[in-house]
């Protein structure tokens, strides 16, 4: 019965939330990118384990832009063609310390919700 | 600040809204060309390629309306909407808006001078009026008091502490610099400055004495009206000038800023004669001022003085039945019953300016809509003829 991580339908989506801390980590890990880019290094990072709906990406990448987190900026892409470069501001590195935070606490309370039921 | 920047952000867009529906759509072209591309490098024929890249982004149009509402505002953000809705109204639609914001321009600055002026003039009063809310104003309900009345009301209330009568008249003033001036007078019972509290700059008060006919006739001054014809000459003091004729002693001066009880220029005090002291001489005084005594208030006095003027019909029947003392407040005798009304017409009269603007809206946006539905109209017709030659 257990889905082995080869099914494809045992690809976990991406946790409502942590799109945010993704995206800003592939940014300040590789500086300016595309939404493709950031799209394709996330599904990379993850090995493919984690299923993202690219288009939820884009969404996501305006809010942050309204959130001053990201900017952007049209230039060439590799193939040289007309692109949308996304790249993290200063607020956006505070935001990312923060999510980073958030998320290792959150990570610690289940794994100790997991450690007591074991 | 997150809140404003996302604010700022829409607000952007609203006004570059085609070019922003443009980015986005050379934007999401991009990501799946390249997905496209990436999948053929893999292998997959064209059409696997567009398949597996549309798969994977997921609705093409939910990202793109996902997309669209959080960059505009949207119906969940209630004021926001109603603002961004009026904002492209109005753009839309520039005569009508030119019109509307004249409209309110004209009407706000309008009223605000009306308001201004009104305020001004009815309800604070001239710079020089004199009052004071301890200060009430008394006549007879049907017209003005005679001086009888006036001594009786003074006599036998105890809601005011002090009470004086005034009659106006114009005076011809002429002294010595041979200048015939005609000037706003004030006939007064002696103790009106004591009524008011107030006390003259120079020289001295009127006394009861000055009232009884056959004493040297006196007058006091205004500061402003010393100043401009005597250029502040303390030596007036004393000085003899004609009024209506009668040599007359300037005996004081006001302080500045002091009249009573509007503009006036010179006091002179009420001269006994018979005929003021007819019982049915109406035309004696203008009005009587009261000072409120301490603990008394606007409604004690009212009802005492309604009470005075019952028992005066009653003693005085001939002359003053059905007559009945009036007492006011500042606002209420200089201006009347009317000030609400004044108020509440400017208020309306600004409420209506505001509102212009929205009949001409619906008339524009009914328009606007008879010509869409004109065009469905038609198009429905058309539609119906081709479906009846069909038929055929």
């Amino acid at each position: 019965m257990a889905k082995t991580s080869n099914d494809p339908a045992a690809k976990a989506e991406v946790l409502q939330g942590t799109l945010v801390l993704l995206v800003l980590r592939t940014l300040e890990a590789l500086g300016p990118l595309h939404g493709y880019g950031i799209a394709r290094r996330i599904e990379q990072i993850s090995k493919d384990l984690l299923h993202l709906n690219q288009g939820t990406l884009y969404p996501a990448l305006l809010r942050m832009e309204q959130e001053r987190w990201i900017t952007s900026e049209w230039g060439a892409s590799e193939n040289n063609r007309r692109a949308k470069f996304y790249s993290i501001t200063c607020g956006g590195r505070k935001q990312l310390e923060i999510e980073t935070q958030d998320w290792e606490r959150m990570r610690a309370t289940i794994d100790r919700f997991l450690g007591s039921l074991a | 600040m997150s809140r404003l920047s996302v604010f700022a952000a829409r607000l952007r867009s609203l006004l570059l809204r085609d070019r922003a529906e443009r980015q986005l759509d050379d934007e999401l072209r991009f990501h799946l060309e390249m997905q496209i591309e990436g999948n053929i490098r893999l292998g997959m024929s064209p059409r696997e390629a567009r398949y597996d890249a549309t798969r994977r982004f997921g609705g093409l149009e939910s990202t793109k309306r996902e997309y669209r509402e959080r960059r505009n505002f949207t119906a969940t953000e209630g004021f926001g909407k109603d603002v961004v809705y009026a904002a492209r109204a109005l753009r839309g639609n520039p005569g009508f808006t030119a019109v509307a914001v004249v409209t309110l321009a004209l009407g706000i600055g309008i009223n605000a001078t009306v308001f201004t002026v009104t305020d001004s003039v009815l309800f604070k009063g001239p710079p020089l009026v004199y009052r004071s809310h301890r200060l009430l104003y008394l006549t007879m309900d049907r017209g003005t008091v005679s001086w009888p009345a006036f001594q009786d009301w003074h006599a036998q209330t105890r809601s005011f502490q002090g009470m004086a009568a005034v009659n106006g008249s114009w005076l011809n003033l002429s002294d010595s610099k041979g200048l015939l001036e005609k000037v706003a007078g004030l006939q007064v019972s002696t103790d009106i400055f004591h009524v008011l509290g107030q006390k003259p700059l120079l020289g001295r008060d009127f006394v009861p004495a000055d009232e009884i006919s056959g004493t040297p006739p006196v007058a006091i001054l205004t500061y402003g009206f010393w100043e401009r014809r005597y250029g502040k000459d303390p030596g007036i003091i004393g000085q003899s000038v004609r009024i209506n004729g009668i040599p007359t002693t300037l005996i004081a001066v006001m302080p500045p800023g002091f009249s009573f009880p509007w503009m006036q220029d010179i006091w002179v005090p009420l001269k006994l004669t018979p005929e003021i002291e007819k019982r049915d001489n109406r035309n004696a005084l203008w009005f009587v001022i009261g000072r409120l005594a301490d603990g008394a208030t606007d409604r004690s006095a009212r009802s005492e003085m309604e009470s005075i003027g019952r028992a005066l019909a009653r003693t005085y029947p001939l002359t003053n039945r059905g007559w009945r003392p009036k007492v006011s407040s500042f606002s209420q005798f200089f201006i009347g019953s009317n000030a609400a009304m004044i108020y509440g017409s400017m208020w309306g009269e600004w409420l209506l300016c505001c509102s212009s603007p929205v009949p001409m809206w619906r008339i524009s946006s009914w328009r606007a809509q008879w010509g869409s539905r004109a065009k469905l109209l038609s198009a429905w017709r058309s539609a119906r003829l081709a479906g009846a030659s069909h038929g055929n």
